[in-house]
């Protein structure tokens, strides 16, 4: 038997070679040429060749999730303590949160852009308004489930408003909002490159998204596929510094984190 | 053993509490509670049995505030109850503690709350964790800790704050027997250095006798008050008391009358 460990490491490993032995192996069956399907190798030389574009598109990319990102969760929490607080006002705008949840980016990609006109603001926009509710709704919810003996706890101690807040249903909420936070982070990278593919521009660098658009209207398969996989290592360095912050915050007393998957 | 800084001797000045008629009926429901009178004496410990869901924990959270009457009224030295007594400490069924917080702060609560500085707090915290048997693991995350130490430390920030009167609803009810029983010890050893009018609820009759000066056996539905148990045993009790014949005659007798008084309900 290999111990549980080595699996862990081993057999992703071995399944990333199947799969990109797979990809070659279809490409060369059916022989398919670089615009329909480009070989891992292919990808790799045009991500290469196309490094200085694609840096720039990058940073472009981050800063544009990065703040969305930031703004999402900041505001987010902010709202949540706020809707937290003021009971009519939570009981009036919770079913909008929800219901803004549904919304389809791609949709309101659009009207931003009509609004904001193209441009990192934009680009920010979208990845916050992506991110910012399901980090309302998570976060909220962690605020209202503290237990009830807590509650009353501190009730009995005479806790003011503030304390019961701060001391109580805040630390208590952490590991909801954490929940938030990592849905908006993966959002947040999709947000904005749905947000470049409308509102990105040439001027000032394009961003992923638009160097996508770039690729395609201009038939650079390999390209668009190493821009593509750039996305993907985008959020999951969102999502990684989102866990490693949850990690800090709850590793010492919260039990989610023994057996969670990323 | 302990410098014991900072801290007001209660010893002696615990109230009178009593429930005076009380009586509890929800909207339109049936009453629940009918006319229950049940006094004790300062310092004195009062055990409430009953069947399970005859009131016993409502009666309890009226003692604390947590809950109204409909009808009657709980009163402390002769006065009603105050909305701003502070005095009550309340142990729950499980331990509650935050679990975000070690030891050290899970104690610390009640003297946070109430504004207490970091270096009172720290002396205050150090003697209860002393006390409660927990000076070694002032650092831990309660989910490090066992359920008794759990509930050790519930009873530490309990008395944190020299309460008189002590509430504990079922506070050992999920623990084993031994762990129950050594914590049933330290609870009669810790009123041997603060004293409280406490009221107990319990399902387990030979812990009522084992601690309480007097058994209130409640009926159901409503809750009446349908015998009182007098347990003659004098303070300080120890663990030796468990294998007298007289402990175990009063165990014996206040189990007959739950049973008889349950059952008649059930008719």
């Amino acid at each position: 038997m290999i111990p549980e460990r080595c699996q862990k490491i081993i057999l992703p490993i071995a399944a990333g070679i199947l799969i990109l032995s797979l990809w070659s192996g279809i490409k060369a069956w059916f022989q398919l040429p670089a615009f329909l399907l480009p070989g891992p190798s292919e990808v790799l030389q045009a991500g290469w060749n196309e490094r200085h574009a694609l840096t720039t598109a990058t940073w472009t990319t981050f800063r544009g999730a990065g703040l969305g990102f930031i703004m999402a969760v900041g505001v987010g929490f902010c709202m949540s303590l706020l809707l937290v607080s003021v009971p009519w006002l939570r009981q009036g705008l919770y079913p909008y949160i929800i219901f803004m949840q549904m919304v389809p980016i791609i949709a309101t990609a659009a009207i931003i852009v009509i609004w904001l006109d193209v441009g990192i603001q934009s680009v920010a926009a979208i990845a916050f308004l992506i991110g910012f509710f399901p980090v309302v709704a998570s976060t909220l919810q962690g605020l209202l489930s503290t237990p009830v003996q807590q509650v009353e706890l501190f009730r009995m101690y005479r806790a003011s408003r503030w304390q019961e807040l701060f001391l109580l249903r805040v630390p208590a909420s952490l590991p909801y909002f954490f929940t938030g936070a990592k849905i908006a982070a993966t959002l947040a990278v999709i947000g904005s490159v749905t947000g470049e593919i409308f509102a990105g521009s040439s001027s000032g660098g394009g961003g992923l998204g638009f160097m996508i658009i770039i690729y395609k209207s201009s038939l650079r398969i390999p390209a668009l596929f190493a821009a593509t996989f750039i996305c993907c290592i985008l959020g999951f360095i969102f999502v990684g510094t989102v866990l490693y912050l949850k990690w800090l915050a709850l590793n010492k007393w919260h039990d989610s984190l023994r057996n969670e998957d990323v | 053993m302990q410098t014991e800084v900072h801290f007001k001797a209660t010893k002696g000045t615990a109230p009178t509490v009593e429930l005076r008629n009380i009586t509890k009926q929800f909207a339109d429901g049936p009453t629940i509670i009918d006319d229950v009178t049940v006094s004790a004496a300062p310092g004195e410990l009062v055990s409430l049995v009953g069947p399970s869901g005859c009131g016993k924990s409502t009666l309890l959270r009226m003692l604390a505030g947590l809950s109204q009457p409909s009808g009657g009224t709980v009163q402390i030295n002769g006065q009603p109850r105050s909305s701003t007594d502070t005095d009550t400490a309340f142990i729950f069924q499980d331990a509650t503690l935050l679990p975000w917080l070690t030891v050290r702060g899970n104690i610390e609560v009640p003297l946070r709350l109430r504004g207490e500085t970091r270096k009172n707090r720290t002396a205050l915290a150090n003697q209860l964790a002393n006390w409660v048997g927990l000076g070694d693991r002032l650092n831990y995350y309660p989910r490090q800790l066992s359920g008794g130490m759990q509930m050790r430390v519930s009873l530490a920030r309990a008395l944190s704050l020299s309460p008189s009167i002590l509430l504990l609803d079922e506070p050992f009810g999920a623990l084993d027997a031994i762990t129950r029983n050594r914590l049933n010890e330290d609870l009669l050893q810790l009123r041997e250095r603060q004293m409280w009018t406490a009221f107990f609820v319990t399902h387990s009759i030979s812990e009522a006798v084992f601690l309480s000066s007097r058994i209130i056996v409640l009926s159901t539905r409503p809750a009446r008050v349908a015998t009182e148990i007098t347990v003659p045993f004098p303070f300080p009790r120890t663990a030796d008391l468990r294998h007298s014949l007289e402990f175990q005659k009063l165990v014996a007798t206040a189990n007959e009358a739950l049973y008889h008084h349950s059952h008649q309900e059930l008719q």
